[in-house]
């Protein structure tokens, strides 16, 4: 063997182990930030993402990542059509950073590069996994979990959410409905966004020792199976809000009422009245 | 451009329409305020009393100003111009603090007898009173509360833990807010409408109406909107807040946040600004020692003879000859 070709070898296994080492970052990045929503091989809240840059090109998915909603606003027709085929779900604007995003890109290409068969048998999860079953028990902790108690003393999902049913009060407007959020995501979409929520607002809130375990996900999911179920076909309406104002008005009318009997002996009239008076009296 | 173009009322063309007509008036401005200076100049050498400021108009004109701002700020926010995220909620409350400070020890240092707000409760007691008292009481808890979702954001979120005291909590502050809105209304109605009060008011009492109106809409705005605030305030605003002070500012959650609770803030961050320049800088020599200082002995005008004469005379007892 001469030196030239022990060189070529040597650079090709560079190259080689480069390229996975690239490959396996990319995988990272995907299973971290676009897993809860996306699978290869079949669609789970969002379309498969195998073979997606053979579909579209490198730099329109760059694009998207970086900011679908304002390329479905500027009327991008692929977005729009994505958007609209998946209910106008907002997936989470990501801020990688250019070294993951190269990463990411490369490991959506390659998988593209793989015959479609090969990853339809591996990697199909609802064949995969045996259909969950909630029980009565699991809505009722669900629906407890949702208004609070978790154990990880992150806030309770009603802060921000609204979920019409039965002994749940009127949820917060900050973040989406979630009455029918099971059938737009199912169990594994739910458990997804919990585990590693891809909205800041939200992720900040459960992060570190805030995260949810297992069983609060689970008892969640099933609470949110329940109330998709009891609401189907019907449009959440959050209400609450007569109940505020009136509330809100009764406490002002106790505030103005508590000051008034507090300074009830307050001086009303000027000293020189009080003088006056008082010395008109004791004359 | 195509960011511009996201609001209908905002495009590049009506944008530029909207610079040339400003221009147009500065100019207009300009021109009426040379000839005005002109005619100055011509009576110099007779004496006219300075003429009083409309300060309805100038309370006007403000609101008009920061409905303006808070339109185009919402357009921004929303559409993420530029780097106007990074603007306002990682350079202004830095700079809003070093203008707090630098401000408010200068105009102790220079002007230390103005550290005050210059009551007018001489000039006018009656509706001072339904005012003030709604006004300082709602403004209180509300900052207490905001202080505490700040500080112990874990007792925070334990006690909203139970939807019934989060109830209570949201609806009993909601009524706090009310109160502060109305007082707020009321005192506004006072020194407008009253010419002893208009005589020591200034155009900065009506910048302090402007920004406390913005501060307290849209923050009755966020409660009813976008509630349950005093969570989400514990588990999501407050890590930013955290970061400000750890000098790292981590702003994604508050730029993911709806335009309503994004204006609250910068809002806010005025309000600290302009502390030192304003009626604000009194809440710094807030009378808190009132709550443990010994009572003062106010000594009216009772029956002098009486009191002279009486054996049973201890000082401090209100004597009762009358």
């Amino acid at each position: 063997m001469n030196k030239v070709s022990t060189l070529y070898i040597i650079g090709a296994m560079t190259l080689l182990t480069g390229l996975s080492a690239m490959a396996q970052d990319g995988e990272a990045v995907f299973k971290q930030n676009c897993s809860a929503c996306h699978k290869l091989g079949t669609r789970l809240v969002g379309p498969d993402l195998n073979g997606v840059i053979g579909k579209r090109s490198e730099d329109w998915v760059r694009k998207f990542i970086a900011g679908s909603q304002t390329m479905v606003k500027a009327g991008d027709k692929d977005a729009v059509a994505i958007s609209d085929e998946f209910n106008k779900m907002v997936m989470p604007d990501f801020a990688l950073t250019g070294a993951d995003l190269t990463a990411l890109i490369g490991f959506l290409a390659s998988t593209g590069q793989q015959t479609t068969t090969a990853i339809a048998t591996t990697a199909d999860p609802q064949a995969a996994v045996a259909p969950i079953v909630y029980t009565d028990e699991d809505v009722v902790r669900g629906r407890a979990y949702f208004q609070g108690g978790l154990s990880g003393g992150g806030p309770a999902c009603v802060s921000c959410h609204n979920a019409t049913g039965e002994g749940v009060i009127p949820g917060g407007l900050l973040a989406k409905d979630l009455t029918n959020v099971f059938a737009r995501m199912g169990h594994a979409g739910i458990a997804g966004i919990l585990g590693a929520p891809p909205f800041p607002a939200m992720s900040s809130a459960y992060s570190g020792t805030a995260a949810l375990t297992d069983e609060e996900v689970h008892s969640l999911a099933a609470f949110f199976e329940h109330t998709d179920k009891a609401m189907a076909g019907q449009v959440a309406v959050a209400g609450g809000q007569t109940t505020m104002l009136i509330w809100g008005s009764t406490g002002l009318v106790v505030i103005l009422a508590l000051i008034g009997i507090t300074w009830k002996g307050r001086l009303r009239r000027s000293v020189r009245h009080e003088i006056d008076s008082r010395q008109l009296r004791s004359i | 451009m195509t960011l511009l173009k996201l609001s209908p009322l905002l495009s590049s063309e009506s944008l530029v329409a909207y610079l040339v007509l400003l221009t147009l008036i500065l100019l207009g401005v300009t021109v009426y305020m040379a000839y005005n200076a002109k005619l100055i100049a011509s009576e110099l050498h007779s004496v006219r009393p300075p003429s009083p400021t409309d300060h309805s108009f100038v309370l006007v004109l403000m609101l008009a100003a920061a409905g303006a701002v808070t339109y185009l700020l919402q357009v921004g926010l929303t559409a993420q111009w530029g780097m106007l995220n990074t603007l306002v909620f990682a350079a202004l409350p830095y700079v809003a603090l070093a203008i707090f400070l630098i401000g408010s020890i200068y105009r102790y240092l220079n002007r230390g007898y103005q550290v005050s707000s210059l009551s007018s409760e001489f000039l006018e007691r009656k509706k001072l009173f339904w005012g003030s008292q709604p006004f300082h009481y709602g403004l209180l808890v509300l900052f207490f509360g905001h202080l505490i979702a700040f500080l112990f954001p874990r007792t925070l979120l334990a006690w909203n833990g139970q939807p019934m005291r989060l109830l209570i909590l949201e609806y009993s502050s909601f009524a706090f807010g009310l109160a502060a809105l109305l007082g707020l209304l009321l005192l506004i109605k006072r020194r407008l409408g009253n010419k002893r009060i208009l005589v020591v008011s200034n155009k900065m009492d009506m910048l302090v109406y402007t920004v406390l109106i913005a501060q307290i809409v849209s923050g009755l705005s966020v409660a009813f909107f976008v509630r349950w605030g005093s969570s989400w305030f514990a588990s999501s605003v407050t890590p930013y807040l955290k970061s400000l002070f750890a000098l790292n500012p981590d702003i994604a959650a508050v730029s993911a946040m709806p335009w309503l609770i994004q204006i609250h803030i910068i809002s806010a961050f005025i309000i600290i600004a302009i502390i030192p320049f304003t009626r604000f800088v009194h809440f710094l020599v807030a009378p808190v020692d009132y709550m443990w200082r010994g009572y003062q002995l106010v000594i009216w005008n009772y029956g002098r003879r009486a009191i002279r004469k009486s054996t049973s005379y201890y000082p401090g007892v209100k004597s009762k000859n009358n």
